[in-house]
This record gives C-alpha cells, structure tokens and sequence, in this order.
C-alpha cells in the first residue's frame, strides 16, 4: 500500500499549477531520485529503515531498495514485479496491485472513487491529505499525508493499527 | 333420466373432489431431478439440501465491472452480492486466526524449509508492497492467512470485489439469488439481453446457474410442446372427424380428463411427493385410455347410440382392465421411486377410464349418431379387403415371418454384445450446447469444483475433522478440491506449527536472518511467542467466530457432524468406496447415480414386465383356451421384438425410455389383440376400434419422435412402432379369425 504513495509522489512532484488535475502531469515525464523510507510500528520499539533509488520511466516504476536488504521491484501496467535470479517474477498475492496502478495512470476518478482529497498550500508549499471512502481501505489507514514545495518531498502514511511509514525523496537534478 | 342425473351428479362430485385433492396437492410435485431417484435416506436429505442451496444460484464473471453493477438493481434477483464491504468483524477474526488458517503451503515450507521461509519474511518486513492488516502482528503472519485469499478469485481493494485473472484479462465475479417466484421466461430475456449487451461492448461475460439450463430447457420444451401438441391434435381432430364424421366426439375429452383426474389424485393420497416426469410419462396413456370408448363407439357406429349398448362389453372391458392393471400393478414392486408412481397413476387412470367409458359415456353420447366420412370408409374397407387378400398365402407369410424372425435373431446376436445396456442421462436432455460450454469455461476460469460431485464425510464427537478431511483426500490422492482444509489447518498441524515456532525462536542461525537486517531478535522472539500462544481452533470454534460476516466455511458445513468436499469427479481412484469406507464418508455424484438408477430401473422394468407377460397369459388361457392364448401373447411378443430389433438396426438406443415405450406398447397390444377377439363385434366394428384407438395413439406418440430431446424422442419412437405393429398384426389375427 505504501507504493500508492510513491505513486501519487511522482504525478504530484511535477506541480504547475495548484490544483490535482494540473499534478497530474508531474507523470508524463521520466524521473530519477533516492528515497528513504521509516516503518514506525506500533507496540515495537524498532524503526525498519530502507534507502534505495527509484526509476520512472514510460508510464512504469522503478523501485531499488540498496540498504538494508537488495531488492528490486518493477510497477507496470500488467502487475507487479521482483527482481530475483530467474528474472522477474510477478507477485501474484498481492491485492492492492489494481489500486497502484490506477495511481500509476493518474486516473483521478479512480483516486475521488476511494479517497477524499484537500489540498492546502500553494505552489511554492503544499500539502495533499486523502482520506479513504472505500470501508477496507478504511480498515488500513488513517490517512495518507503528501506534502512538498515544487517537488513531492515527504509522503506519510497513517495506518489505523497505529504504524506509520515516512518516505523522504530526493530528485536528481 | 333421474338415472342419467344420477349418474351425472356422481361423476361430478367425484370430479371435484379430485380436482380439490389434486390442487392442494400441487406442493407435493417435486421437479428436481433427486426425486426421480431412489436414494439412502441420507443421500437423499444430502441431494435435496444441496439443490436447494444452488438451484436459485446464479454465477457470473465479466470484464466490466459496471456491467454486474447494473445487473445488482434487477428484480429478478433477491440478493446480488458483488461488493464485499462488510468488513466489521473481520479483523478481530483474522487476529485470533491467524495461525488457524495459515495457508497451508506456507505451513509446509515453515516444517520442511524453515531457513527459506524465515530468510523471505525476513526480507519482507522492508518490502514497499506489504502492510500489516493486524497491529500486533509483527513478522506478518496474517498475511499468510486464506482468508486474505479466500479461493481462486483474489480480492480486490479498490473495487471491493472478488476478481480472477484469466491469462492478463481481469475477471469480476458475482453470485446472485434469485427470487423465489421468479419466472423463467424472465430469466433467461434477462440472460439473452445480458450476453447481446456484452457482446455490443465487446465485454467479456460468463452466466451460469441451473435455472438457466432448466429455462431454456423449458423454453425449447415448451415451444416442442406447443408445436407437437398442436399436429397431434389436429390430426387426430381430422381422424376423429373422418371416422365419427361429427364434432360432438370431442366429448370424448370428458373421459379423458377423469381419468387423469383418477390418476392424479390416486398418486396424491399413496404418495407423499411425486415427480414431474412420473406425470409427464403417465400422460401417454392417453391411448389406453381412450381403448375402451374406440372399441364402443366402433360398434355402435351408423346408427343412434343407447346406454344399454355397453352393457355387452363389460367382460371384455374387464378383462383388459384386469390385464393393463396387473401389468402396472407389478411395478409397485420395483424399488425405484418412479416406477412405483408411474404404475399407481396408471392404475388408476384406467379405472377411471373403465367407470367413465362404462357409465358416463354412454349417457353423454345417448341418442347421437355417428356416420363416417365417406373416404374414410372407402379407406377402410380397402384396408380390409387388402388384408384378406393377403391372408389367402398363408404359407408365404409364415415362411416370411420364419425369415424375418431368423434374420432378426442372427442379428441380434450379432448386435447385442457390442451393445452398451447402462443408462447414461446425459445423452438424454437436449442442453443447450452453448450454455454446457459457458459453464465448461467457467469452471475453467475459477477452477471452482461443479457442486454435482462430492463427497460426505461423517464424523465422531470431537473428531478432529480438518485433520480427517486431509488424510481422507491425501488417501484418495485428490488435490483438486473445494473443502474446509483448503481454510483451516488441522488442530494437529496448529498444534506442531506452535511446537516447531517455540523451537525456531530459540534457533539462533534462524534469527540471524533477521539481526543481519537491522532487526531487534527480540521483536521477533516476542512475535514467535505471540503467535505461539493463540488458541488452537477446531472447525467447530473457526465456524461459530462468523456471526456478521460471511462465513468461508458455510459450503462446506453440512451439518453438526459432517462436512462436504467438493471434487472433480474425474481421476478418482478405483479403490474410492473402499478408502471412503475407511473414513465414514460417501461420494455422490449426482449424474452417475442416476444413470445408475435408470440402467437399475430398466432392468427392473424388463423382468416385471416379463412376469406381466406371464400373468397376462394365464389370463388369456383362463378366457380364451391354450391355442388362442398363445396366438394372442404370441403377437405382443413378435410385435415388440421386431420393434426393438428395427430400433437397433436404426441406431435407437435401448434405454429407460425406450423399454417404458415398449412396456406401454405392448400392454396396449394385449388390448388389441383382445378386442379383435370380441364376439359382439362384426369384422369392420373390430378394424374402427382397433384403428381408431391405434392411430390416436400412434400419432399422439409419433409426433413425440419429432423432439430434439433424445429421451422424449426415443419414447415417443418406440411406442408408436411397436403400437403399429400391434395393431396391424391384432387386425391381421382378427382378419383371421373372422374368416374362420
């Protein structure tokens, strides 16, 4: 679930204008950046730390996790990939797979389907908040907080179990 | 007159009160196709809640998710469930289970391959695509859970829907209850609206369910019906206008209908169900019905009918009553549900058909005269003087028969050990070749076992029954099922999977897969020990923890002590009654059982009818004297066999249907044969009884062998030839001895 954030970085990171239609555009262009990524879990005194870069690339994503494991994924419109030694191998069990890739397309009806979103800020400093309609994404989080100034730089997920995954970006210029 | 009201006034307060009995008997017609069978007391209880379950079922999967959106606001259905988004008790459930309904896979790899397994789980806690459904759940055991994978079909979040990917192209799927008073015509304008609309968008779209098939079954029944029905009555309207020259015969359908009227409420008090079909197959008796009152009016053709002019056939009329009935009354000891119905309605039909023709019909037909239409008399004197003709060469006909007879024979034993006896039903109905190959595909798709084949297992009190239902699959080398293990592991198996866990969090090599990822050891300890320390969950206590969500296990429970496990009925092992012995269980498969009891059926049909034969020749020898008996058993029987070796020599097979034909046929024959023995009658009145009752019936049942059903149309064939040839060789004896 957690990849619907990265998702909604890349289209929202390439804001003109401030409104989510003109965000939408951030995605039709190639980009690459590093990322770092904190799992805060609830009643767990461990903070799970990754860092890695990211790829976009025609309308599929690029997903490298360096540290502290090596893994490669790979979002595409026909599912979801990890890198292993026989090539890629699609993730079969994987039941958000449809909802990140409505994300990947930018289809913002299918976003207003299962979130409620506001916009707060301006284009220089902006912040998204969506909170989901859908009852079992309801079940997951609280809610999903993106925020950055002309590029998505933080997005936060709040999980109703209380955990929380903070992922920072860093674009390469 | 006082006499003729009398007798009025009888018959219609017995009408009535038939047609009351039968009309607050009408819940008692069962159509599903388990009542035509005779089964174990249980087997039957199993059948008939299954049917009940799936009959009003109706199954769909469709690329386009609106297009079974907008199917959900039709009225044909009560409940249309596409959307699963009662999720309320959901969580608490997965939390408590967790271990319980570890997807047994995983379980396998945990016990076989535990370095793999905690490696990966390892490796997953950074995995972007993984979130924790269960807070407390740190390495993430829910998410091995079936119940986040409930079958095939996988869950999808955004939508809400179950969904199955079937080679790239996504597939939604949706499970409808029909309304209980739901017509059929409707279901199936729904069905072809449905798939036309699909088709126009280029959607993919799959509907089944047995209403379908039933509707269109119908449909085409129906439409056979309609078109057959109305050839049979108008030619035997033209028959009877030509032979009576004068529509008041149409009285005749007064006889009809109490005699059915005697049959049907007869069944209703003996039985307490009765099956569509027994009704269907006793409505052919139609032609015997109609024997006593063609014998009748052939006599008092030409001239005004009186009441008194019956009175010289109460002897014959009694004999053939006396052996149609006892030819019926021997199939009550069948053990085969139907056969028993078939012989009650008949019985009582022709009862109903002797008191009618013999007290009613001459009141209501007093006075008329009945004169035939001169073509048909010119037909019919012609027909005579042929078969006198014919008679004069009675050496070329014997050696004809002897031919024929020998010729037969040879054939026969050519023919009969190639020849396949078992009844298989589905080469009877015509289903809809179209709809067999959508719910093939279907099946395909969602890899869901058809609900026709499974298996009933019984268990003990406190029988670990997941741990039964494994090592009962596992013996019969099944892996392609639709059962309770498929949800839940066994107490046993959770019982081991927490002994193995509280060895593995003291496995210092196994921890370290997670220390080498930055992770605290004792995270993982604790999330070992958290698991560990929930409860094991026997079927019974995984069952009772549903109460607001739809509970997986509710196809599989049957009741308190046994379970159902749906399986393919293909592969299965040649020791399967021996090893389902072993474990309490049975297998039922509906389509076998009956082609079972039809194949057991017909060879019960075939020795009772053999003792009718028998019963009827000592009746014919107590009336008619030892020569005369033999003559006239003689021409049932080389009627029938002749019609059964042309029926082969054509392909026909020789199934239920055919030997009910033949059963039905051949105790008409008796009939024929003697009234051409009627003394009262002159040779002419003999050939208009016997003609007329024939043809009738001949084309009633000729018109059947014009239906695309293979059942309906291998009755239907069978009857009208060997009623043909019957009555030809009845007419030829009663040629013969007139002449004499």
């Amino acid at each position: 679930m957690r990849f619907l954030f990265f998702c909604l970085i890349f289209f929202i990171s390439y804001l003109h204008g401030f409104d989510l239609k003109y965000l939408q555009k951030i995605h039709s262009t190639n980009a690459k950046g590093e990322f770092v990524q904190q799992k805060h879990l609830k009643h767990f005194n461990q903070i799970l730390q990754s860092s890695g870069e990211f790829e976009i690339l025609d309308n599929s994503l690029i997903w490298i996790i360096n540290f502290p494991i090596l893994q490669k994924s790979k979002i595409t419109k026909d599912g979801i990939y990890i890198k292993t030694q026989n090539g890629w191998q699609e993730l079969k069990n994987n039941y958000d797979k449809e909802l990140i890739l409505n994300l990947m397309t930018f289809d913002f009806d299918a976003i207003k389907e299962q979130f409620d979103t506001k916009l707060i800020g301006d284009s220089k400093q902006w912040k998204v908040i969506l909170k989901p309609k859908n009852i079992w994404l309801k079940k997951i989080f609280d809610h999903i907080l993106i925020s950055g100034k002309d590029r998505v730089e933080e997005m936060v997920f709040y999980e109703i179990n209380g955990d929380k995954s903070i992922t920072k970006f860093k674009f390469n210029k | 007159m006082k006499y003729r009201l009398f007798i009025y006034l009888i018959f219609f307060i017995a009408a009535i009160t038939m047609l009351g009995l039968i009309i607050s008997s009408v819940d008692k017609i069962r159509s599903d196709i388990g009542s035509l069978v005779l089964l174990k007391s249980d087997q039957s209880v199993v059948l008939e809640n299954i049917q009940k379950r799936n009959s009003n079922n109706i199954l769909f999967l469709s690329s386009n998710l609106a297009l079974l959106n907008s199917f959900a606001k039709n009225p044909l259905f009560k409940e249309f469930l596409l959307k699963y988004n009662d999720a309320s008790s959901f969580k608490d459930i997965l939390k408590v289970s967790s271990l319980a309904t570890m997807n047994y896979e995983v379980y396998m790899q945990i016990i076989d391959n535990p370095d793999e397994f905690f490696a990966a789980n390892a490796m997953d806690l950074y995995n972007p695509f993984a979130f924790r459904v269960v807070d407390s759940d740190f390495l993430n055991y829910s998410s091995y859970s079936t119940l986040l994978l409930p079958s095939n079909l996988t869950f999808d979040l955004k939508t809400q829907t179950l969904k199955i990917d079937d080679n790239g192209s996504i597939l939604y799927f949706a499970n409808a209850v029909l309304r209980d008073d739901f017509k059929s015509s409707e279901l199936i304008d729904f069905y072809i609206n449905a798939k036309e609309s699909a088709k126009y968008n280029g959607d993919r779209l799959f509907i089944t369910g047995s209403e379908i098939f039933a509707g269109f079954a119908k449909k085409e029944g129906d439409k056979e019906s309609l078109i057959m029905g109305s050839f049979s009555l108008l030619f035997i309207a033209i028959l009877l206008f030509g032979a009576f020259g004068n529509w008041r015969i149409l009285k005749l359908i007064i006889i009809i209908v109490f005699s059915f009227l005697c049959g049907l409420s007869g069944a209703f008090l003996i039985f307490d169900y009765i099956s569509l079909f027994s009704i269907v197959i006793s409505i052919s008796l139609i032609g015997l019905i109609l024997d006593f009152a063609m014998h009748f009016l052939g006599y008092t053709q030409n001239r005004s009918i009186q009441k008194d002019d019956i009175k010289g056939f109460l002897r014959i009329f009694l004999i053939g009553l006396l052996i149609t009935t006892l030819g019926y009354g021997l199939f009550i000891l069948a053990p085969i549900g139907f056969l028993k119905e078939i012989a009650i309605i008949s019985i009582f039909s022709l009862i109903g058909a002797f008191l009618a023709t013999y007290f009613l019909l001459p009141n209501i037909l007093e006075n008329n005269t009945f004169k035939s239409h001169k073509l048909f008399d010119k037909y019919l004197d012609n027909f005579i003087s042929f078969n006198i003709y014919i008679l004069k060469f009675k050496r070329l006909i014997l050696a004809f028969i002897a031919i024929i007879v020998i010729a037969s024979s040879i054939f026969l034993i050519y023919e009969l050990p190639k020849f396949n006896f078992n009844d298989d039903i589905r080469n009877y109905s015509a289903l809809n070749l179209n709809l067999i190959n959508e719910t093939n595909e279907f099946v395909k798709i969602t890899k869901m076992p058809l609900q026709s084949s499974f298996i009933v297992l019984r268990f003990n009190p406190n029988e670990d029954k997941i741990a039964k239902e494994r090592s009962m699959l596992k013996d019969l080398n099944i892996t392609n099922y639709y059962g309770s293990s498929r949800i839940l592991l066994s107490m046993k198996e959770q019982n081991y999977l927490k002994e193995e866990l509280k060895i593995y969090a003291k496995d210092s090599k196994l921890l370290q897969n997670y220390i080498n990822l930055g992770i605290d050891a004792n995270l993982v300890q604790n999330s070992l020990k958290s698991l560990t320390s929930l409860n094991s969950l026997s079927f019974d206590d995984f069952y009772s923890l549903f109460k607001d969500t739809k509970n997986p296990l509710s196809s599989f429970k049957f009741d308190y002590d046994t379970n159902l496990i749906f399986i393919d009925s293909t592969n299965l092992p040649a020791n399967i009654d021996e090893i389902l012995n072993k474990y309490n269980a049975y297998y039922i498969n509906l389509t076998d059982i009956i082609s079972q009891n039809f194949t057991q059926a017909k060879h019960y049909a075939i020795v009772l009818k053999f003792i009718a034969y028998g019963a009827a020749f000592i009746i014919l020898l107590l009336f008619f004297g030892f020569v005369r008996a033999c003559a006239m058993m003689g021409i049932v029987l080389f009627a029938t066999f002749i019609s059964i070796v042309l029926l082969i020599a054509f392909g026909v097979n020789f199934n239920i249907f055919t030997i009910f034909g033949f059963i039905l046929a051949s105790t008409i024959g008796v009939d024929y044969v003697l009234f051409a023995l009627n003394q009262n009658l002159d040779l002419r009145e003999r050939y208009f009884g016997i003609l007329l009752a024939s043809l009738t019936s001949i084309i009633s049942f000729g018109m059947l062998g014009f239906s695309t059903t293979y059942a309906v149309f291998s009755f239907g064939i069978a009857t009208a030839l060997c009623m043909l040839l019957s009555a030809y060789f009845a007419l030829l004896y009663a040629t013969f001895n007139f002449k004499k």
